[in-house]
Protein backbone atom coordinates (compact mmCIF):
# COMPACT_ATOMS: atom_id res chain seq x y z
CA UNK A 1 0.00 0.00 0.00
CA UNK A 2 1.56 3.38 -0.61
CA UNK A 3 0.94 6.47 1.36
CA UNK A 4 -1.85 7.47 -0.18
CA UNK A 5 -3.79 4.22 0.18
CA UNK A 6 -3.16 3.85 4.01
CA UNK A 7 -3.92 7.55 4.76
CA UNK A 8 -7.53 6.92 2.66
CA UNK A 9 -8.33 3.52 4.69
CA UNK A 10 -7.97 5.50 8.01
CA UNK A 11 -10.24 8.12 7.34
CA UNK A 12 -14.00 8.28 7.88
CA UNK A 13 -16.38 8.08 4.85
CA UNK A 14 -17.12 11.52 3.91
CA UNK A 15 -13.12 12.67 4.44
CA UNK A 16 -12.18 9.42 2.47
CA UNK A 17 -14.62 10.59 -0.40
CA UNK A 18 -12.70 13.96 -0.48
CA UNK A 19 -9.07 13.27 -0.01
CA UNK A 20 -9.19 10.55 -2.73
CA UNK A 21 -9.92 13.64 -5.21
CA UNK A 22 -6.30 14.54 -4.38
CA UNK A 23 -3.82 13.57 -7.28
CA UNK A 24 -1.10 11.26 -6.06
CA UNK A 25 1.70 14.03 -7.24
CA UNK A 26 0.06 16.61 -4.82
CA UNK A 27 -0.56 14.12 -1.58
CA UNK A 28 3.16 13.20 -1.94
CA UNK A 29 3.93 17.05 -1.04
CA UNK A 30 1.73 16.80 2.10
CA UNK A 31 2.89 16.76 5.43
CA UNK A 32 0.51 17.13 7.83
CA UNK A 33 -3.28 17.08 8.11
CA UNK A 34 -5.21 18.70 10.29
CA UNK A 35 -8.55 18.09 11.55
CA UNK A 36 -10.41 20.27 14.25
CA UNK A 37 -14.41 19.59 14.79
CA UNK A 38 -16.14 22.64 13.03
CA UNK A 39 -12.77 24.04 11.57
CA UNK A 40 -11.65 24.06 8.06
CA UNK A 41 -9.38 21.13 7.55
CA UNK A 42 -5.85 22.42 7.36
CA UNK A 43 -3.14 20.98 4.91
CA UNK A 44 0.52 21.53 5.74
CA UNK A 45 2.06 21.00 2.27
CA UNK A 46 5.57 22.26 1.51
CA UNK A 47 5.56 24.13 4.75
CA UNK A 48 2.60 26.07 3.57
CA UNK A 49 -0.52 25.81 5.71
CA UNK A 50 -3.30 25.42 3.10
CA UNK A 51 -7.01 24.52 2.81
CA UNK A 52 -8.86 21.88 0.63
CA UNK A 53 -12.10 23.01 -0.90
CA UNK A 54 -14.82 20.42 -1.01
CA UNK A 55 -13.72 19.59 -5.13
CA UNK A 56 -10.60 18.74 -3.02
CA UNK A 57 -8.42 21.11 -4.85
CA UNK A 58 -5.85 22.83 -1.77
CA UNK A 59 -6.34 26.76 -1.44
CA UNK A 60 -5.35 29.25 0.63
CA UNK A 61 -8.95 30.88 0.41
CA UNK A 62 -10.51 30.26 3.89
CA UNK A 63 -13.82 31.11 2.15
CA UNK A 64 -14.22 27.43 0.53
CA UNK A 65 -12.53 25.69 3.24
CA UNK A 66 -14.24 22.31 4.01
CA UNK A 67 -15.46 22.23 7.54
CA UNK A 68 -15.35 18.75 9.54
CA UNK A 69 -17.90 18.00 11.58
CA UNK A 70 -17.76 16.06 15.15
CA UNK A 71 -19.06 12.60 13.34
CA UNK A 72 -16.01 13.00 11.02
CA UNK A 73 -13.59 12.97 13.59
CA UNK A 74 -15.23 9.96 15.23
CA UNK A 75 -15.26 7.88 11.72
CA UNK A 76 -11.67 8.53 11.07
CA UNK A 77 -10.73 7.45 14.80
CA UNK A 78 -12.35 4.41 14.45
CA UNK A 79 -11.35 3.96 11.00
CA UNK A 80 -7.67 4.55 12.83
CA UNK A 81 -8.48 2.02 15.39
CA UNK A 82 -9.59 -0.90 13.48
CA UNK A 83 -13.42 0.05 14.98
CA UNK A 84 -10.74 -1.10 18.16
CA UNK A 85 -10.40 2.05 20.26
CA UNK A 86 -10.00 -0.35 23.34
CA UNK A 87 -6.77 -1.72 21.94
CA UNK A 88 -5.52 1.22 21.08
CA UNK A 89 -5.65 2.50 25.65
CA UNK A 90 -2.26 2.74 26.17
CA UNK A 91 -1.42 4.94 22.79
CA UNK A 92 -4.74 6.84 23.32
CA UNK A 93 -3.26 8.19 26.79
CA UNK A 94 -0.18 9.29 25.48
CA UNK A 95 -2.10 11.28 22.98
CA UNK A 96 -1.00 9.08 19.66
CA UNK A 97 -1.88 6.58 17.48
CA UNK A 98 0.58 5.17 15.05
CA UNK A 99 -1.10 3.87 11.76
CA UNK A 100 1.19 1.18 9.34
CA UNK A 101 4.01 2.90 7.43
CA UNK A 102 4.76 4.79 10.56
CA UNK A 103 2.38 7.69 10.36
CA UNK A 104 1.78 9.12 13.62
CA UNK A 105 -1.49 10.80 14.40
CA UNK A 106 -1.35 13.06 17.42
CA UNK A 107 -4.99 13.51 18.91
CA UNK A 108 -6.65 15.84 21.73
CA UNK A 109 -9.95 15.90 23.26
CA UNK A 110 -11.44 15.85 26.66
CA UNK A 111 -8.87 13.84 29.21
CA UNK A 112 -10.35 10.99 31.59
CA UNK A 113 -8.46 11.23 35.36
CA UNK A 114 -8.57 7.98 37.66
CA UNK A 115 -6.72 8.01 40.69
CA UNK A 116 -4.41 11.22 39.35
CA UNK A 117 -3.40 9.82 36.41
CA UNK A 118 -5.04 9.98 32.65
CA UNK A 119 -7.12 6.80 32.33
CA UNK A 120 -8.22 7.84 28.90
CA UNK A 121 -9.55 10.40 26.33
CA UNK A 122 -13.37 11.07 25.10
CA UNK A 123 -14.63 12.75 23.06
CA UNK A 124 -12.06 14.33 20.07
CA UNK A 125 -11.35 17.72 19.44
CA UNK A 126 -8.65 17.51 16.87
CA UNK A 127 -6.04 15.73 14.76
CA UNK A 128 -2.62 16.15 13.35
CA UNK A 129 -2.02 13.42 10.92
CA UNK A 130 1.74 13.44 10.06
CA UNK A 131 2.55 12.02 7.12
CA UNK A 132 6.06 10.07 7.71
CA UNK A 133 8.31 10.43 4.05
CA UNK A 134 11.16 8.31 3.80
CA UNK A 135 13.80 10.34 1.90
CA UNK A 136 15.78 7.81 1.25
CA UNK A 137 19.81 9.64 0.70
CA UNK A 138 18.98 12.60 2.86
CA UNK A 139 21.59 11.26 5.35
CA UNK A 140 24.38 10.73 2.82
CA UNK A 141 25.76 15.07 3.44
CA UNK A 142 25.86 14.41 6.94
CA UNK A 143 27.68 10.87 7.11
CA UNK A 144 31.43 11.25 6.67
CA UNK A 145 31.15 13.40 9.27
CA UNK A 146 30.01 10.55 12.08
CA UNK A 147 31.93 7.59 10.29
CA UNK A 148 35.22 6.64 11.47
CA UNK A 149 37.17 3.48 9.89
CA UNK A 150 35.03 0.41 11.59
CA UNK A 151 32.16 2.07 13.29
CA UNK A 152 30.34 5.59 13.93
CA UNK A 153 30.53 8.26 16.41
CA UNK A 154 27.72 8.86 19.04
CA UNK A 155 25.61 11.14 17.20
CA UNK A 156 23.13 13.53 18.42
CA UNK A 157 20.51 14.98 15.93
CA UNK A 158 19.20 18.30 17.58
CA UNK A 159 15.74 19.42 15.69
CA UNK A 160 12.47 21.30 16.44
CA UNK A 161 9.67 19.97 15.56
CA UNK A 162 9.11 19.30 11.53
CA UNK A 163 12.17 19.62 10.27
CA UNK A 164 13.20 15.79 9.25
CA UNK A 165 14.94 14.79 12.17
CA UNK A 166 12.94 11.35 12.15
CA UNK A 167 13.35 10.97 8.59
CA UNK A 168 17.20 11.96 8.66
CA UNK A 169 17.81 9.10 11.64
CA UNK A 170 15.71 7.01 9.73
CA UNK A 171 18.25 7.27 6.51
CA UNK A 172 21.42 6.97 8.30
CA UNK A 173 20.27 3.70 10.21
CA UNK A 174 19.44 2.27 6.65
CA UNK A 175 23.07 3.03 5.57
CA UNK A 176 24.79 2.37 8.27
CA UNK A 177 23.14 -1.00 8.97
CA UNK A 178 23.28 -1.77 4.65
CA UNK A 179 27.15 0.01 4.74
CA UNK A 180 28.42 2.34 2.17
CA UNK A 181 30.86 0.84 -0.28
CA UNK A 182 33.71 1.28 -0.12
CA UNK A 183 34.01 2.97 2.62
CA UNK A 184 32.29 1.81 5.08
CA UNK A 185 30.84 -2.15 5.80
CA UNK A 186 27.99 -2.16 7.29
CA UNK A 187 27.58 -3.01 11.37
CA UNK A 188 24.38 -4.23 13.37
CA UNK A 189 21.89 -1.56 14.25
CA UNK A 190 19.34 -2.00 16.90
CA UNK A 191 16.59 0.26 16.80
CA UNK A 192 14.21 1.17 19.90
CA UNK A 193 10.84 2.77 18.47
CA UNK A 194 9.13 4.09 21.11
CA UNK A 195 6.67 5.29 18.74
CA UNK A 196 6.78 3.26 16.01
CA UNK A 197 7.90 6.26 14.00
CA UNK A 198 11.46 5.63 12.44
CA UNK A 199 10.45 1.65 11.07
CA UNK A 200 7.06 2.33 10.76
CA UNK A 201 6.11 -1.23 12.15
CA UNK A 202 3.39 -3.50 11.35
CA UNK A 203 2.76 -6.55 13.83
CA UNK A 204 6.23 -6.35 14.50
CA UNK A 205 7.85 -6.18 10.76
CA UNK A 206 9.35 -3.32 9.53
CA UNK A 207 7.19 -1.15 6.86
CA UNK A 208 10.24 1.46 6.06
CA UNK A 209 13.45 0.50 4.44
CA UNK A 210 15.88 0.49 7.48
CA UNK A 211 18.66 -1.58 6.42
CA UNK A 212 19.59 -5.22 6.26
CA UNK A 213 21.46 -5.32 9.53
CA UNK A 214 18.99 -3.72 11.80
CA UNK A 215 16.73 -5.13 14.68
CA UNK A 216 13.80 -3.15 15.83
CA UNK A 217 12.26 -3.21 18.75
CA UNK A 218 8.72 -1.92 18.18
CA UNK A 219 6.50 0.34 20.69
CA UNK A 220 9.25 -0.45 23.52
CA UNK A 221 9.81 1.91 26.18
CA UNK A 222 13.91 3.44 25.63
CA UNK A 223 15.36 2.61 28.58
CA UNK A 224 14.11 -1.29 29.10
CA UNK A 225 14.31 -1.67 25.14
CA UNK A 226 17.77 0.10 24.94
CA UNK A 227 18.66 -3.10 28.13
CA UNK A 228 16.75 -5.42 26.43
CA UNK A 229 19.13 -4.77 22.79
CA UNK A 230 22.05 -4.78 24.88
CA UNK A 231 21.42 -7.95 26.42
CA UNK A 232 19.89 -10.05 23.72
CA UNK A 233 21.01 -8.59 19.81
CA UNK A 234 24.56 -7.47 20.37
CA UNK A 235 24.07 -4.60 18.62
CA UNK A 236 27.36 -2.18 17.58
CA UNK A 237 24.85 0.88 16.90
CA UNK A 238 21.71 1.60 19.10
CA UNK A 239 19.18 4.31 17.80
CA UNK A 240 16.57 6.13 19.61
CA UNK A 241 14.28 8.57 18.74
CA UNK A 242 13.09 11.59 21.56
CA UNK A 243 15.55 11.30 24.41
CA UNK A 244 15.05 13.49 27.43
CA UNK A 245 13.78 12.09 30.36
CA UNK A 246 16.86 11.81 33.31
CA UNK A 247 16.00 7.81 33.30
CA UNK A 248 16.99 7.85 29.25
CA UNK A 249 20.12 9.18 30.18
CA UNK A 250 21.42 6.49 32.55
CA UNK A 251 20.11 3.77 29.89
CA UNK A 252 22.46 5.70 27.38
CA UNK A 253 25.66 5.76 29.71
CA UNK A 254 24.62 1.71 30.59
CA UNK A 255 24.77 1.30 26.35
CA UNK A 256 27.75 3.88 26.12
CA UNK A 257 29.37 1.58 29.02
CA UNK A 258 29.01 -1.51 27.42
CA UNK A 259 30.96 -0.31 23.87
CA UNK A 260 27.62 0.20 22.16
CA UNK A 261 27.51 3.55 19.64
CA UNK A 262 24.70 5.61 19.80
CA UNK A 263 22.77 7.76 17.80
CA UNK A 264 19.77 9.95 19.19
CA UNK A 265 17.66 12.45 18.64
CA UNK A 266 16.30 15.49 20.69
CA UNK A 267 13.90 18.91 20.32
CA UNK A 268 15.76 21.55 20.33
CA UNK A 269 16.58 24.73 18.37
CA UNK A 270 20.60 24.70 18.77
CA UNK A 271 23.60 23.67 21.22
CA UNK A 272 22.42 26.14 23.71
CA UNK A 273 18.89 25.48 23.90
CA UNK A 274 19.85 21.60 24.58
CA UNK A 275 22.67 23.39 27.28
CA UNK A 276 19.58 25.33 29.16
CA UNK A 277 17.89 22.01 29.76
CA UNK A 278 19.37 20.13 33.10
CA UNK A 279 19.09 16.36 32.00
CA UNK A 280 20.67 17.06 28.47
CA UNK A 281 23.13 20.02 29.90
CA UNK A 282 24.88 17.14 32.11
CA UNK A 283 25.51 14.84 29.07
CA UNK A 284 27.12 17.22 26.58
CA UNK A 285 29.08 18.51 29.52
CA UNK A 286 30.34 15.02 30.29
CA UNK A 287 31.16 14.93 26.30
CA UNK A 288 29.33 11.93 25.82
CA UNK A 289 28.50 12.77 22.46
CA UNK A 290 31.16 13.15 20.23
CA UNK A 291 28.91 14.41 17.30
CA UNK A 292 25.98 16.16 17.53
CA UNK A 293 23.89 17.54 14.54
CA UNK A 294 21.71 20.64 14.21
CA UNK A 295 18.92 20.69 11.64
CA UNK A 296 16.33 24.18 10.92
CA UNK A 297 14.14 24.80 8.37
CA UNK A 298 15.89 27.39 6.93
CA UNK A 299 16.09 25.64 3.29
CA UNK A 300 12.84 23.47 3.92
CA UNK A 301 12.93 20.11 6.29
CA UNK A 302 16.15 18.71 6.49
CA UNK A 303 18.60 21.50 6.43
CA UNK A 304 21.27 20.73 8.27
CA UNK A 305 22.95 23.59 9.98
CA UNK A 306 25.79 22.63 11.54
CA UNK A 307 27.99 19.77 13.13
CA UNK A 308 29.44 20.08 15.92
CA UNK A 309 32.14 18.31 17.48
CA UNK A 310 31.25 16.68 21.13
CA UNK A 311 34.18 17.36 23.08
CA UNK A 312 36.03 20.79 21.48
CA UNK A 313 32.59 22.09 20.30
CA UNK A 314 33.31 23.29 17.77
CA UNK A 315 31.94 23.05 14.84
CA UNK A 316 32.75 21.12 11.79
CA UNK A 317 30.50 22.18 8.74
CA UNK A 318 28.54 25.32 8.15
CA UNK A 319 26.12 25.04 5.18
CA UNK B 1 -67.16 -44.15 -2.87
CA UNK B 2 -68.43 -40.49 -1.37
CA UNK B 3 -67.94 -41.22 1.85
CA UNK B 4 -64.31 -42.47 1.64
CA UNK B 5 -62.84 -38.94 0.05
CA UNK B 6 -65.17 -37.13 2.63
CA UNK B 7 -62.80 -38.79 5.28
CA UNK B 8 -59.88 -38.51 3.88
CA UNK B 9 -60.09 -34.95 3.39
CA UNK B 10 -61.53 -35.19 7.13
CA UNK B 11 -58.14 -36.80 7.89
CA UNK B 12 -56.19 -34.07 5.76
CA UNK B 13 -57.82 -31.26 7.79
CA UNK B 14 -57.02 -32.86 10.87
CA UNK B 15 -53.63 -33.09 9.83
CA UNK B 16 -53.01 -30.00 8.63
CA UNK B 17 -54.41 -28.22 11.49
CA UNK B 18 -52.53 -30.20 13.77
CA UNK B 19 -49.05 -29.24 11.96
CA UNK B 20 -50.04 -25.50 12.11
CA UNK B 21 -50.20 -25.75 16.19
CA UNK B 22 -46.98 -27.64 16.61
CA UNK B 23 -45.70 -25.07 13.98
CA UNK B 24 -46.56 -22.58 16.10
CA UNK B 25 -45.48 -24.47 19.53
CA UNK B 26 -41.79 -25.04 17.44
CA UNK B 27 -41.40 -20.73 16.25
CA UNK B 28 -40.96 -20.37 19.76
CA UNK B 29 -38.51 -23.12 20.06
CA UNK B 30 -36.79 -22.52 17.66
CA UNK B 31 -36.61 -18.34 18.64
CA UNK B 32 -35.15 -19.95 22.14
CA UNK B 33 -32.45 -21.84 20.78
CA UNK B 34 -31.56 -18.57 18.76
CA UNK B 35 -31.36 -16.36 21.43
CA UNK B 36 -29.46 -18.75 23.12
CA UNK B 37 -26.32 -18.79 20.44
CA UNK B 38 -27.21 -14.85 20.87
CA UNK B 39 -25.96 -14.91 23.97
CA UNK B 40 -23.69 -17.89 23.41
CA UNK B 41 -22.05 -15.30 20.95
CA UNK B 42 -21.98 -11.76 23.11
CA UNK B 43 -19.58 -14.27 25.69
CA UNK B 44 -17.73 -15.25 23.57
CA UNK B 45 -17.00 -11.08 22.25
CA UNK B 46 -16.84 -10.11 25.59
CA UNK B 47 -14.09 -12.73 25.97
CA UNK B 48 -12.13 -11.34 23.03
CA UNK B 49 -12.06 -8.06 23.81
CA UNK B 50 -11.92 -8.25 27.71
CA UNK B 51 -8.90 -10.60 27.90
CA UNK B 52 -7.30 -10.99 24.14
CA UNK B 53 -7.61 -7.02 22.95
CA UNK B 54 -8.68 -8.63 19.67
CA UNK B 55 -8.84 -5.98 17.26
CA UNK B 56 -12.98 -5.74 16.46
CA UNK B 57 -13.45 -7.13 12.78
CA UNK B 58 -11.12 -10.37 13.70
CA UNK B 59 -12.67 -10.87 16.65
CA UNK B 60 -15.99 -10.54 14.82
CA UNK B 61 -14.93 -13.20 12.40
CA UNK B 62 -13.48 -15.73 15.09
CA UNK B 63 -17.06 -15.59 16.94
CA UNK B 64 -19.27 -15.91 13.70
CA UNK B 65 -17.04 -19.18 12.89
CA UNK B 66 -17.18 -20.66 16.67
CA UNK B 67 -20.84 -19.70 16.73
CA UNK B 68 -21.82 -21.03 12.83
CA UNK B 69 -25.33 -20.86 12.31
CA UNK B 70 -27.21 -18.19 10.93
CA UNK B 71 -26.55 -16.03 14.15
CA UNK B 72 -22.93 -16.56 12.84
CA UNK B 73 -23.41 -14.91 9.81
CA UNK B 74 -24.21 -12.15 11.37
CA UNK B 75 -21.29 -11.68 13.01
CA UNK B 76 -18.76 -13.19 10.36
CA UNK B 77 -19.83 -10.74 7.89
CA UNK B 78 -19.87 -7.88 9.72
CA UNK B 79 -16.70 -8.70 10.64
CA UNK B 80 -15.85 -9.21 6.74
CA UNK B 81 -17.26 -5.48 5.95
CA UNK B 82 -14.93 -3.53 8.76
CA UNK B 83 -11.90 -5.76 7.15
CA UNK B 84 -12.41 -4.23 4.48
CA UNK B 85 -11.62 -0.51 5.93
CA UNK B 86 -14.36 1.07 3.94
CA UNK B 87 -15.05 4.07 5.88
CA UNK B 88 -17.91 3.81 7.30
CA UNK B 89 -18.60 3.57 10.84
CA UNK B 90 -19.07 0.52 13.02
CA UNK B 91 -22.60 0.83 13.74
CA UNK B 92 -23.52 1.28 9.89
CA UNK B 93 -21.72 -1.83 9.10
CA UNK B 94 -23.37 -4.02 12.09
CA UNK B 95 -26.75 -2.56 10.91
CA UNK B 96 -26.08 -3.81 7.28
CA UNK B 97 -25.01 -7.08 8.45
CA UNK B 98 -27.96 -7.46 11.06
CA UNK B 99 -30.17 -6.52 7.91
CA UNK B 100 -28.72 -8.98 5.80
CA UNK B 101 -29.23 -11.86 7.61
CA UNK B 102 -31.97 -11.67 10.28
CA UNK B 103 -34.49 -13.18 8.10
CA UNK B 104 -32.64 -16.57 8.15
CA UNK B 105 -33.13 -16.64 11.75
CA UNK B 106 -36.47 -17.04 14.05
CA UNK B 107 -35.19 -13.35 15.94
CA UNK B 108 -38.31 -11.28 16.27
CA UNK B 109 -38.28 -7.22 15.89
CA UNK B 110 -37.72 -6.73 19.65
CA UNK B 111 -34.57 -8.82 19.34
CA UNK B 112 -33.73 -7.15 16.23
CA UNK B 113 -34.14 -3.62 18.10
CA UNK B 114 -31.89 -5.33 21.17
CA UNK B 115 -28.80 -6.22 18.29
CA UNK B 116 -29.06 -2.86 16.28
CA UNK B 117 -28.55 -0.91 20.12
CA UNK B 118 -25.86 -2.59 20.65
CA UNK B 119 -24.43 -1.76 17.20
CA UNK B 120 -24.99 1.89 18.17
CA UNK B 121 -22.13 1.65 20.92
CA UNK B 122 -20.17 -0.32 19.07
CA UNK B 123 -16.68 0.76 17.57
CA UNK B 124 -16.13 4.08 19.54
CA UNK B 125 -15.98 3.18 23.12
CA UNK B 126 -12.82 2.03 25.44
CA UNK B 127 -12.64 -1.70 26.95
CA UNK B 128 -14.47 -0.65 30.18
CA UNK B 129 -17.55 0.38 28.16
CA UNK B 130 -17.40 -1.64 25.36
CA UNK B 131 -17.90 -4.27 28.37
CA UNK B 132 -20.26 -2.73 29.77
CA UNK B 133 -22.65 -2.14 26.19
CA UNK B 134 -22.02 -6.08 25.55
CA UNK B 135 -23.30 -7.14 29.42
CA UNK B 136 -26.24 -4.49 28.58
CA UNK B 137 -27.24 -6.38 25.59
CA UNK B 138 -26.97 -9.88 27.27
CA UNK B 139 -29.43 -8.76 29.74
CA UNK B 140 -31.63 -7.74 27.73
CA UNK B 141 -31.70 -11.52 25.72
CA UNK B 142 -31.89 -12.61 29.14
CA UNK B 143 -35.11 -10.71 29.67
CA UNK B 144 -36.30 -12.05 26.36
CA UNK B 145 -35.48 -15.49 27.21
CA UNK B 146 -37.38 -15.15 30.21
CA UNK B 147 -40.80 -13.87 29.11
CA UNK B 148 -40.36 -16.16 25.67
CA UNK B 149 -40.29 -19.37 28.11
CA UNK B 150 -42.87 -17.89 30.13
CA UNK B 151 -45.02 -17.83 26.84
CA UNK B 152 -44.25 -20.86 25.43
CA UNK B 153 -45.10 -22.92 28.97
CA UNK B 154 -48.60 -20.74 28.74
CA UNK B 155 -49.44 -21.34 25.19
CA UNK B 156 -47.27 -24.22 24.16
CA UNK B 157 -49.97 -26.43 25.14
CA UNK B 158 -52.61 -24.58 24.05
CA UNK B 159 -51.58 -24.28 20.32
CA UNK B 160 -51.05 -27.82 20.29
CA UNK B 161 -54.61 -29.02 21.77
CA UNK B 162 -56.08 -26.00 19.84
CA UNK B 163 -54.48 -27.60 16.40
CA UNK B 164 -56.32 -31.02 16.65
CA UNK B 165 -59.55 -29.43 17.83
CA UNK B 166 -59.95 -26.85 15.50
CA UNK B 167 -59.26 -29.55 12.75
CA UNK B 168 -62.46 -31.85 14.52
CA UNK B 169 -64.41 -28.58 14.96
CA UNK B 170 -63.92 -28.03 11.08
CA UNK B 171 -64.58 -31.53 9.97
CA UNK B 172 -67.78 -31.37 12.14
CA UNK B 173 -69.12 -28.34 10.66
CA UNK B 174 -68.81 -29.07 7.54
CA UNK B 175 -70.03 -32.89 7.72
Amino acid sequence: MNTKEIILSSLGIRLKDLFIKIPEHEFKRIQEIRLRVNKPIMIVKDGEFLFITPNGYLSKNIEQAFRTDIRDLSDTLQMMSDYSIYAFEEEMRNGYITLPGGHRVGIVGKIIMENGHIKTMRYIGGMNIRISHQVIGCASKILPYLLNERSVFHTLIISPPRCGKTTLLRDLIRQISNGITPMFKGVTVGVVDERSEIAGCYQGIPQNDIGIRTDVLDCCPKVEGMRMLLRSMSPDVIAVDEIGKAEDIHAIEDAMNAGVKLICTVHGSSLLDIQRKPVLKELIEKKIFERMVILSYRNGPGTIDNIIDGVSLKPLMRS
Amino acid sequence: MIMFIKLIGAICTVIGTTFIGLLLDKLDVYRMNDLKTLQKAFVFLKGEIDYMITPLPLAMEQVGSRIGSNIGNIFTYAGELMGKKTGYNASELWENAVERYIDDTYLSKVDKSILLSFGNALGYLDKEMQKNNINLCILYLEDEMKKLDLHHQKNGRLYRSLGILSGLLIVILLY
